[in-house]
């Protein structure tokens, strides 16, 4: 089954077609990758599937539902979550607040409700607590959590975005170069945990990724962009032995 | 007349007790500024605009007769009412539109209360005065009073602050959109709906203050809702520090406690010294150099910010239930 299919979907920027009748389809309990030159379209792509971007043309379509005209918030509810290239974190609170933010709360979301029912939302608040805890174990980043993040490095940043990610609990994430900037090791960790994450717990990964060893590692199917366009889609042997995928991004010998 | 000897305050004690209401006044609305800038980044520049729906609903209410209780509601459901009616076309927009907005829409209701007979009586320019002592009291328990019941406001409304801002989740996702609010939208909060009640909640507490005002000090005029008085609690809050209720009321104590001593030392210092311009003069200037010092020196205001820690966040799960004994140490702590 298809967790997250776009029919035709595009975008003009001024007279820049940055996506243009892009179509794409992600299977359930898989790892899809999406590759392509800086400027072919990507991160418009994922704007346009997580509600930041109002497409020109086209549809998202995600659990068979139309999302296409939904807000970006109301998208996230229904278990599509998006990281950011440049991580958006909340800077000036500390790390095990920055996770906190990010649960879905039956109670906690609403001032009212919160207030009404405060004892159950402190249990939903305790949940959430040990579940951050955990989360921060896994990403080696729970000796920071009472550090601000803000003064986190760049790759503990990109693994903090995934951790509040991870805490919505999401049906299919979408993670802009989840490990740029990350040391070999903690990038193949952190695509063990989401090989983890897909197998044990059925969770979709879309994701762009500019470093090929782990694209070429982990994933199960590869999509490659190139101005605007899907020019080749297969398996991660199949797309490097493809000339014109060869030509468009990996450069010409 | 026998007891009201009996009563008769030490002039200082009085003089304190009038300094006291100014600056808790200013302790309530430097608490409103503050939730909505200091911990949701909304610029509320227009923060006496509703401070003026609340004192005018209550002085046109009482000076009709009716209850001052159904005027401080009346400016309390006014001022909500216009706040939304401001901020849900302005809160989609950049910040500093969202100031001049607010900013307008303060002075528009100025220029009404200042033209509008139907509320301000036979010259609206003078405002509305001779509101009676409260609770038929003589000047002086009025005094006393008036300085008690501000208090028990003023730490009413901190510790509402506090539970809001520290022990519901909702008070950490208005700290979140003050950071970034598209990293709020893609996780599935809408950033409208926040703002909007936390800039209704900052109203309706202005509005309260503005009620209170009335109340104590028997009156208001289209002048005390100036623009320049939305700056001043700006200033409280700078130098208190943004984002810590502590800091603010420290602020409004800073600013305020400057502003009225200079305005008593009219009295003391001879005209051939200082006259009175000349102290209005000096009083923004040690302000002004206030400002400068501790842009330099304490770039977040006297009192930083909390850090909320884990352990906090342990410690408010472990109050709450511990029954009764339990809350009072979560609003204590907070």
């Amino acid at each position: 089954m298809d967790t997250l299919i776009t029919k035709k979907l595009s975008k003009n920027f001024g007279g820049i077609k940055a996506v243009n009748e892009v179509s794409i389809s992600v299977k359930k309990k898989t790892i899809t990758a999406l590759i392509g030159p800086n400027g072919s379209g990507k991160t418009t792509l994922f704007n346009l599937i997580s509600g930041f971007y109002e497409p020109d043309n086209g549809k998202v379509l995600f659990l068979n539902k139309d999302i296409t005209n939904l807000n970006s918030h109301q998208i996230a509810n229904q278990g599509l979550v998006r990281t950011f290239q440049i991580v958006r974190i909340f800077r000036n609170i500390s790390v095990i607040e920055n996770m906190l933010v990010a649960p879905k709360r039956d109670y906690g979301d609403s001032f009212i409700k919160t207030i009404i029912n405060f004892k159950k939302s402190i249990k939903e608040e305790k949940e959430a607590y040990d579940y951050a805890n955990d989360l921060l174990n896994l990403l080696e980043l729970s000796h920071l959590k009472d550090e601000y993040a803000g003064n986190l490095s760049g790759g503990q940043l990109k693994l903090l975005s995934l951790g509040m990610a991870l805490m919505r609990d999401p049906e299919i994430l979408l993670l802009d170069e989840p490990v740029a900037g990350v040391n070999p090791t903690l990038a193949n960790k952190i695509f063990d945990i989401l090989i983890n994450c897909r197998d044990n717990f059925n969770k979709t990964f879309l994701i762009i990724e500019h470093n090929m060893d782990v694209v070429l590692d982990f994933s199960d199917l590869i999509y490659v962009m190139n101005r605007g366009k899907i020019i080749a889609e297969g398996s991660p042997k199949e797309i490097f032995s493809n000339r014109g995928v060869i030509d468009a991004y990996l450069g010409v010998d | 007349m026998e007891v009201s000897r009996k009563m008769a305050l030490h002039p200082i004690i009085f003089l304190l007790l009038g300094i006291g209401s100014f600056i808790l006044i200013y302790a309530i609305l430097a608490l409103s500024l503050n939730l909505q800038q200091g911990y949701t980044g909304l610029p509320n520049f227009g923060l006496i605009g509703f401070y003026g729906i609340g004192a005018y609903a209550t002085a046109s209410i009482i000076v009709q007769g009716i209850n001052p209780i159904i005027g401080i509601i009346l400016g309390m459901l006014i001022a909500t009412v216009f706040g939304i009616a401001i901020t849900l076309p302005a809160i989609r927009i950049r910040e500093i539109y969202f100031a001049i907005i607010t900013i307008a829409a303060a002075e528009i209701i100025r220029i009404i209360f200042r033209n509008e007979k139907a509320i301000g009586g036979e010259y609206p320019q003078l405002g509305i005065f001779n509101i009676p002592l409260l609770f038929g009291l003589d000047y002086e328990m009025h005094k006393i009073i008036s300085f008690l019941l501000l208090l028990l406001v003023v730490v009413c409304i901190y510790l509402i602050l506090q539970f809001i801002i520290y022990s519901m989740p909702f008070g950490r996702v208005l700290k979140a959109i003050r950071e970034d609010e598209d990293a709020v939208k893609a996780l599935g909060k809408d950033p409208v709906r926040y703002k909007l009640i936390a800039f209704t909640i900052g109203a309706i507490i202005a509005s309260f203050a503005g009620s209170m005002w009335v109340l104590t000090q028997r009156g208001i005029t289209p002048d005390g809702i100036m623009p320049l008085w939305t700056f001043m609690i700006w200033i409280m809050v700078l130098l208190g520090g943004m984002g810590n209720n502590k800091g603010v009321i420290m602020g409004a104590i800073l600013i305020t406690g400057i502003q009225q001593i200079m305005q008593e030392l009219k009295f003391y210092i001879p005209t051939e010294v200082l006259d009175s311009n000349q102290i209005i003069s000096l009083t923004w200037t040690i302000i002004g150099i206030l400002i400068v010092l501790v842009i330099i020196f304490l770039p977040r205001g006297v009192l930083k910010e909390r850090k909320v820690k884990g352990s906090d966040i342990e410690k408010t799960i472990r109050n709450v239930n511990r029954g009764i004994k339990g809350w009072i140490r979560l609003l204590l702590r907070n």
